[in-house]
């Protein structure tokens, strides 16, 4: 704060902001109350963000809106549990925003809040939301018995939606004369040459040619099995072409894909350890200060893999760009596409609630676009300043902002934005209006501008959204049983791909035995309650 | 008994009673504490023979007997729920318990008293290291690129494998870095006792040009044989009740087939996925085996060891 | 003592004797090793570059030299407070339990307090059952105590284990006849108590203390569920959010918020270990000499 004023710029920007305040104090448009109100509302704590009733912009919506709020902060890894505990035992707050736990559960039990007659009355820019996304809202959001319990959160994030990425090193399919490949052939001989070819120059053969992680996003075969099923990895369905949910991991071309991974792991072109490695230690050896060692990795953004810095002495970040998915014998090539705009639960109104108009026009207002950018982007003149005229955003349409970014630890000293824990309409236009331009060759190199560029480039020519099943709401009973499933399911799966592809199972000898747990594990039940779903909603 | 007695007996307690009445007074708090604290929520082990949901109360929610219980022991997760339980119980038993004694018998054995004080602080010290801390050091050293641990073991096995993610290593890696964390706090207790053994039997051993092993074995580990005894009960006593912090910390999904135990599934369905009835019917299952478990060991060691709890 | 007056007379060793010695130091000193150097390993990392560390180039000494970690989590509001938090936490909670471990074992290492076997029933019944978290967690909330350390004390002031090896202590220890002279002279049981067998007591008392003061310390389950505001956050919470950081990188969770997460990680880390780990270290050696005793003689007849 006190940074702030040493800059004459820097004041007249607050000066500017303030006045701003004051407008909108003096019109009072804006205020959820003419009494000012306070509520408790539980939210995710997380380490870069700093203390929420600290938060620069928790004051600024406060002054907003005339609505004070307590904010209860639950360790983010624990979420799950202290809301359990605080539904169980009538513990409640007045809204969970961003540490919801069962909706249309909870909802159905009269824990929280329909919140349709609200929306009717008194939603603004709710309304706005689902005039902007008539294909999903309010349908994707309405628990089975009609009722809407719970507000969710826009992230129309362009990059999100492959969520399955992989990075290849540029410069070594230059400096081995390679063409970029396409196929799973061309791609296992860009990986041959990567190994024996030492495309680094330092005379050892010390490369990896691929590898990723156990992390979600990060597991090598889920990408590399898109070229010969759809593969949804955690859930295994796709949907065909009548519209029927096809479950994957016990699929012929699902055992075909495994096949040829591992002939690459056993030839060394893939290493084994990117199986189960953690994403540190993928990180880790990808930022060996020493040499460039990785050829290609699994990973949803490159620096998962290689060093953050663009501008490091090693040069480690620039050499990589998106691998496309590649195309399979039998012409599969699919790059895994999800629907990520709309995210499901992400705020309730309990019972306890004494004024939920007041607390819905509260979070009505987070979508407001000139909020979102103030609890996303962060405050004028420290996280952003605005761009000049003229000047053009990632999309090309004019900029919206620039963005500074903050180091390590910066953000959450600054404490300035809330970033994704709270409600925000994080609509397309404006995530792609940070100011980005082109005929800089830096740019390029910036974070969103490259996302965007990768994806476009590398991704979306191969997406196919009609293979992805929504999110789907469920009866009490379906739900519980669907988790208990699901759960069991994907660790079994998951762990049965380690064991054949590190050769402790054969794909072989022992594939019969690994199909006959799927009965045991209600493969059928799960399906048939997925299907019913998926029917109710969406046919 | 006559009356009589039972009258004089019943006139003495009266008298003790009186008597320590401020000693009574004294166990007040901690006796008042337990039945708040323990006894107070256990009416809530009701809810295993109920479909206890959160709008009802815990009284009215319906009642289903032995429902869960029946579907816990049919479900896909009950077998490796008991091997793994057991069998993570079994091995820190048998490899856990002996080490802190051997270590034990070699320090009291070491003629070189700074020495054998330096053994002593440095492998008291991963006592007082947090589960948090220890399971983030585990990861740590087993990375098979960068852990020492791990290159160590590659260098000597010539494969690399990540230990954290492969089920058949989990029981290992649990089990002893258990022990390393508490091999010398368990053993200051060992050491104690062998301080306290008489000097005369060793000096009677000596005399007799007994070697250093006869006469630890002779002499120190009868000894101390009590000692052992009591700790061992106290440990079988829990071999069901494998503490689930740890491994809960330490689970992934690429080792839950040999991780996954009783503990660490009933706080998942419980607290994670709100069964709260199911989840209680299984906590209440490995509650009574543990029990019986004890009371068994204790008989067994009564009659041949002449040792008990109790 | 006997044991150092026997060690000091000259003793011919055997042939099997001098070949026991040589394989009891080997093994000693390969314990040794095998303790001592992850502990040095991470005071090492902790004092070196973050950088060095994550590219493995640390492997005893500290690698370019740095105190990064440690200044960062000095300059930390929320870390530091925590850290106090814990303090106080561990503090408050051991001399409850203290308190209350005593009343209870005292009581029931005298032979004739009557009931004291069906008192002793009663607290050791409670090891095995309990009601579970649901009916727990109501009651710490009915009772008023939900987000105040007092739900991480009282619930748990006496551990039935420790109160086994106090009363076995003040039955075995605590000469018999200082009782009947007591009594003779006609003084109070609580007088008894607190004048002459606390006094003779100091080293069950330091066993307490240690397993007590421990277990406060490094205890985080209940933190989380019991405590609501992040400024009463103890320490093992945060370090927990810090040091295992579970992988949901779901959609959720965006680019830089992912990167700027691992950063912190990495360069906290190891600093955020021993600072954690040093308090409980630096009490060992002041309760030490009275430590040893009291676990022996607390142990040896159960």
């Amino acid at each position: 704060m006190r940074k702030h004023y040493k800059r004459p710029l820097a004041a007249m920007l607050a000066l500017m902001l303030l006045t701003g305040a004051a407008t909108a104090l003096a019109e009072g448009a804006n205020y959820v109350t003419e009494e000012p109100i306070t509520f408790e509302v539980v939210m995710q704590d997380v380490t870069y963000i700093g203390d929420l009733n600290e938060n620069s912009f928790g004051k600024w919506y406060e002054e907003r809106t005339n609505v004070h709020i307590n904010y209860v902060e639950v360790p983010s890894d624990i979420v799950t549990e202290r809301v359990n505990l605080m539904i169980a035992s009538d513990e409640l707050p007045d809204m969970f925003v961003g540490t919801v736990v069962q909706a249309d559960v909870n909802g159905a039990r009269g824990v929280f809040k329909s919140l349709n007659g609200l929306i009717d009355e008194l939603g603004v820019e709710t309304k706005n939301l689902f005039a902007e996304y008539p294909e999903l809202l309010p349908g994707m959001i309405t628990a089975v018995d009609g009722s809407i319990y719970a507000l969710p959160s826009i992230n129309a994030c362009y990059h999100c939606m492959h969520s399955q990425r992989a990075w290849i090193n540029r410069d070594w399919l230059t400096a081995l004369g390679l063409e970029y490949p396409n196929t799973v052939d061309e791609f296992e001989a860009v990986l041959r040459a990567f190994k024996d070819g030492d495309p680094n120059g330092n005379g050892i053969a010390d490369e990896v040619p691929f590898t990723g992680a156990n992390g979600s996003n990060q597991r090598i075969y889920t990408f590399l099995l898109n070229s010969f099923v759809p593969f949804y990895d955690e859930w295994y369905h796709y949907i065909d072409e009548s519209g029927t949910l096809r479950f994957t991991a016990d699929d012929e071309a699902f055992r075909d894909g495994l096949r040829w991974i591992k002939k690459l792991i056993d030839e060394g072109l893939i290493d084994v350890m990117g199986l189960t490695q953690t994403p540190d230690q993928l990180k880790q050896l990808g930022s060996d200060p020493t040499a460039v060692i990785l050829g290609g990795y699994t990973s949803f953004v490159w620096w998962q893999g290689v060093p953050a810095d663009v501008d490091s002495d090693d040069n480690h970040a620039r050499q990589y760009s998106g691998l496309s998915p590649l195309e399979g014998p039998d012409g599969v090539r699919h790059s895994v596409t999800t629907n990520t705009a709309v995210q499901r639960d992400q705020a309730v109104i309990t019972k306890k609630c004494e004024n939920p108009e007041a607390a819905f026009k509260w979070l009505d207002q987070l979508y407001n676009p000139e909020v979102t950018l103030r609890s996303q982007v962060g405050e004028l003149g420290i996280n952003y300043e605005l761009p000049p005229e003229g000047s053009l955003g990632i999309n090309g349409k004019p900029a919206l902002y620039i963005q500074h970014w903050l180091g390590d630890g910066e953000t959450q000293r600054l404490n300035t934005r809330m970033d994704n824990i709270i409600l925000a309409n994080r609509s397309s236009d404006f995530r792609l209006g940070e100011m980005a331009d082109f005929n800089d060759p830096e740019t390029q190199w910036s974070q969103e501008p490259r996302l965007f560029q990768e994806t476009r480039d590398y991704f979306v020519p191969y997406e196919n959204m009609a293979y992805y099943v929504p999110s789907l709401a469920y009866t009490e009973q379906e739900g519980a049983d669907v988790n208990t499933y699901q759960t069991q399911l994907k660790d079994y799966v998951t762990e049965s791909i380690v064991l054949f592809l590190t050769g402790n199972k054969d794909l072989d000898k022992d594939w019969d035995s690994y199909l006959a747990q799927f009965p045991s594990l209600r493969v059928d039940e799960y399906t048939a309650i997925r299907q019913t779903a998926y029917d109710r909603q969406y046919k | 008994m006559t009356l009589a007695v039972k009258r004089r007996a019943g006139q003495i307690r009266r008298k003790r009673i009186r008597k320590h009445w401020q000693l009574y007074l004294l166990f007040l708090v901690p006796l008042a504490s337990a039945l708040i604290f323990s006894y107070g929520p256990m009416y809530g082990i009701v809810i295993a023979f109920k479909n206890y949901v959160v709008s009802d109360s815990i009284w009215g929610s319906q009642w289903v007997g032995l429902k869960h219980f029946r579907e816990f022991m049919g479900s896909y997760n009950f077998p490796r729920l008991m091997k793994n339980t057991v069998g993570i119980s079994l091995y820190g038993l048998l490899a856990g318990f002996p080490v802190p004694i051997i270590f034990a018998l070699l320090i009291n054995e070491c003629p070189n008293v700074r020495f054998k004080k330096t053994v002593q602080m440095i492998t008291y010290a991963p006592h007082f290291i947090s589960t948090v801390v220890m399971v983030s050091l585990i990861v740590m050293f087993l990375n098979p690129r960068s852990g020492m641990l791990a290159k160590a073991l590659t260098s000597l096995t010539g494969q690399r494998i990540d230990y954290m993610s492969a089920p058949r290593y989990f029981k290992t890696i649990y089990v002893w870095s258990g022990i390393w964390q508490s091999m010398g706090f368990s053993a200051v207790i060992y050491i104690a006792a062998l301080a306290g053994v008489d000097a005369s039997l060793h000096e009677a051993a000596v005399v007799d040009g007994a070697s250093k092993l006869r006469k630890i074995w002779h002499v120190d580990l009868p000894s101390i044989m009590p000692t052992i005894v009591i700790l061992f009960i106290l440990s079988f006593g829990s071999v069901m009740s494998v503490g689930y912090e740890k491994i809960f910390l330490m689970q992934n999904q690429l080792n839950m087939s040999t991780s996954d135990v009783i503990s660490t599934f009933v706080y998942r369905m419980g607290l994670q996925q709100a069964q709260y009835s199911f989840s209680a019917a299984v906590g209440l299952f490995n509650s009574v085996i543990n029990a019986a478990l004890l009371v068994i060991v204790n008989q067994i060691a009564r009659r041949v060891g002449e040792t008990s709890l109790w | 003592m006997g044991v150092s007056a026997k060690r000091r007379k000259p003793i011919r060793l055997t042939p099997s004797d001098m070949a026991f010695n040589a394989v009891m130091y080997i093994v000693l000193a390969f314990v040794l090793a095998a303790v001592a150097y992850p502990l040095v390993f991470v005071l090492s990392a902790s004092f070196s570059e973050p950088y060095a560390v994550i590219s493995g180039q640390v492997w005893l000494y500290p690698v370019r030299f740095s105190t990064v970690g440690y200044t960062t989590i000095f300059k930390d509001a929320g870390l530091m407070r925590s850290f106090l938090n814990s303090v106080q936490v561990t503090l408050l909670g051991t001399v409850v339990n203290l308190v209350c471990t005593v009343m209870a074992a005292y009581p029931l290492s005298v032979k004739t307090f009557v009931g004291r076997g069906v008192f002793m029933g009663i607290l050791s019944f409670t090891m095995f059952f309990g009601g579970g978290l649901i009916p727990f967690f109501l009651l710490v909330r009915n009772l008023g105590l939900y987000n105040t350390y007092w739900a991480l004390v009282l619930p748990g002031a006496i551990s039935v284990y420790n109160v086994i090896v106090a009363r076995t202590f003040f039955s075995t220890s605590i000469p018999y006849e200082l009782c009947e002279a007591a009594e003779l002279d006609g003084c109070s049981d609580i007088y008894y108590l607190t004048r002459v067998v606390l006094p003779l007591s100091a080293p069950i008392l330091a066993v307490l203390v240690m397993y007590y003061a421990v277990g406060h310390w490094n205890a985080y389950f209940n933190h989380m569920i019991f405590l609501k505001d992040k400024a009463k956050f103890t320490f093992q919470i945060t370090l927990r959010s810090i040091l295992i950081q579970n992988q949901n990188s779901d959609m959720m969770i965006d680019a830089s918020v992912l990167q700027r997460q691992q950063g912190l990680a990495d360069l906290l880390k190891y600093s955020l270990i021993v600072v954690s780990s040093t308090p409980m270290l630096l009490l060992y050696p002041f309760i030490q000499k009275h430590f040893v005793k009291g676990v022996m003689v607390g142990a040896i007849k159960g």
